[in-house]
């Protein structure tokens, strides 16, 4: 038959793997690659042991010790808290409410036109080229330059924030739905296009069951991401724990910058329990 | 006409040619089953006629349309038309059996009937009357992922009576079905069919079913058609020659040739007279 004498077949009488020699291949080629990238980033692990440098590590650290507690300090730390996740959370929706159809539209999954290269196509594909390369460059300016952009518009506060979180996470968002819609199973939906159903209820009814658990636990990850980002955000007087991460590293007081780190992690261990809890109840 | 295919070839990405010169026709509300064996074409044939590949060579007409010259809108409504029956039922294991069955009807529901529908069902009744013609009444609300393969297998045909198609296309449907629960399925899908009017192309592993049900009988080899026939007129010289490559044996439900000289000459009743009362079978498949 045609398609098996098309593996090499003296190869497979011989009982050889006939890949494992592009395998072996590919693995050195990724070496000869990785090498030169490491030299350019002046990676020596070893300098980290030097005597020297252990002492400045452990007196930078012990800088951190002990966490600050004064009351006043504690509750300028609830209020900030509480404005970094106002601003992540709103940031979140809007890039959620960007993202969600864009990769709608640039999903190879719901093509109706890539069924039997039917009619549209050419459009298809060039509509699908757009939303990719639009979401690229969302995603592709930092959060910062956006930022810093919407501050001269809207003045210093946290709606520039929010905004920059909106079209950098987006774009992040977006291509990362694209992706999972496309390495689902792709099967049912396409059943469903192929019955005459539309894209959105073949997504709905198609894609959507089996995705829900990864788009919920990547779309909480980037919460949880946005809250780490507006520590940059503070800088551009967005409020929030970045603002006071700012404050306290100009005035180097190192317990306050603990106490807003043991913060930062709290957020992140909240963000694991929303994320598992989800995942749990749409399983 | 269900179908009409002039020359129809395909060959696949890879070179591999999956269908050669098919001149086939159905007329419409009339049966017909494909047999054949693995490799002969079967599969390529149904994804062909259900507009889900382009035709490499000849062409398709689909209920009076050619398929590939319709407007993206107009290819929508035909193919809302025509109703697959996969092997593999495809259907997300999360979804509820009413969700899934609702399903078949996306084609010509409007989009907010089909997305309102998530949040309460639509038509729970209707659902329910077909999946009662095939003894699973009692798991409209159980998830999919609860139900085993051969009742995954009745959901996928659910779906497909419940869309109401005017052509029926089923791909090996029954494959996961014990032999009693596989007649009495196919015949449910005959007596939609009958009822409606609407053309049934089946692709059948086992001879048996094919010859029971269905008056013709096309036997497809290497993308080629051996035979084209009244079901009376396949005899066993034809089917040994058929599955030639598989050592001439011609499979049956039970693998029991005595089976297949029972059926070769049996004459058809009508359908109702032959559908196998399915509450028999509760509780298998």
């Amino acid at each position: 038959m045609t398609a098996m004498s098309s593996v090499a077949p003296d190869a497979a009488a011989l009982g050889h793997d006939p890949a494992a020699r592009r395998r072996l291949g590919n693995a050195l080629l990724v070496l000869v690659l990785l090498w030169p990238l490491l030299q350019l980033a002046e990676f020596r692990p070893a300098a980290l042991f030097e005597a020297g440098n252990l002492a400045v590590m452990t007196g930078f650290l012990a800088g951190f010790m002990p966490p600050e507690r004064s009351p006043e300090f504690l509750g300028m730390l609830l209020k900030a808290t509480l404005e970094t996740l106002a601003i992540a959370t709103a940031g979140i929706t809007l890039a959620l409410l960007l993202a969600a159809p864009l990769a709608v539209i640039a999903t190879r999954a719901l093509s109706v036109s890539r069924i039997g290269n039917g009619p549209g196509r050419h459009r298809g594909m060039a509509l699908r080229g757009a939303c990719r390369v639009l979401m690229t460059i969302l995603r592709a300016i930092p959060e910062i330059v956006w930022a810093l952009m919407f501050v001269r518009v809207l003045g210093l506060g946290p709606a520039a924030g929010v905004l920059a979180l909106a079209i950098t996470y987006g774009g992040m968002l977006g291509k990362v739905y694209t992706e999972i819609l496309e390495s689902t199973d792709t099967r049912p939906a396409r059943a469903l296009l192929e019955s005459g159903s539309g894209r959105l209820a073949a997504l709905v009814y198609g894609l959507i069951p089996n995705a829900a658990q990864e788009l919920t636990s990547y779309t909480v990850y980037r919460w949880e991401c946005a809250v780490r980002a507006s520590v940059i955000m503070g800088f551009v007087g967005a409020g929030g724990l970045g603002q006071l991460m700012d404050q306290s590293m100009k005035m180097l007081n190192g317990g306050e910058a603990s106490s807003i780190l043991l913060v930062f992690l709290l957020l992140v261990l909240l963000a694991d329990a929303i994320s598992a809890g989800l995942r749990k109840a749409l399983a | 006409m269900s179908f009409v295919t002039h020359q129809l070839g395909l060959v696949h990405g890879n070179g591999l040619r999956a269908l050669h010169g098919l001149d086939l026709s159905l007329a419409r509300g009339e049966r017909v089953a494909v047999i054949g064996p693995s490799g002969a074409g079967k599969t390529s044939l149904i994804r062909l006629l259900g507009c889900a590949l382009r035709p490499s060579s000849g062409r398709v007409e689909l209920l009076g349309h050619n398929p590939w010259q319709l407007s993206a809108a107009e290819l929508r409504r035909l193919r809302a038309r025509i109703g697959t029956i996969h092997q593999a039922p495809p259907i997300p294991p999360r979804l509820r059996v009413v969700t899934a069955i609702l399903a078949g009807r996306l084609g010509s529901w409007p989009a907010w009937k089909g997305l309102a529908s998530l949040l309460y069902p639509a038509d729970i009744a209707g659902a329910q009357r077909v999946l009662a013609r095939l003894d699973l009444a009692d798991r409209l609300f159980d998830r999919c992922d609860r139900l085993s393969g051969g009742q995954l297998q009745r959901v996928g045909i659910a779906r497909v009576l419940y869309q109401q198609p005017e052509l029926i296309l089923a791909d090996e449907p029954v494959s996961a079905l014990d032999p009693t629960l596989a007649d009495a399925a196919i015949g449910q899908i005959v007596a939609d069919a009958e009822r409606r009017g609407a053309g049934v192309l089946a692709s059948l592993h086992a001879v048996d079913l094919a010859l029971k049900w269905f008056p013709r009988v096309i036997g497809l080899r290497g993308g080629e058609v051996v035979f084209d026939l009244p079901a009376a007129r396949v005899d066993t010289a034809m089917l040994r020659e058929l599955y030639a490559s598989e050592g001439s044996v011609v499979p049956t439900q039970a693998n029991d040739p005595a089976l297949l000289h029972a059926l070769g000459d049996a004459e058809t009743g009508t359908t109702d007279d032959r559908v196998v009362r399915l509450d028999s079978c509760r509780g298998r498949g």
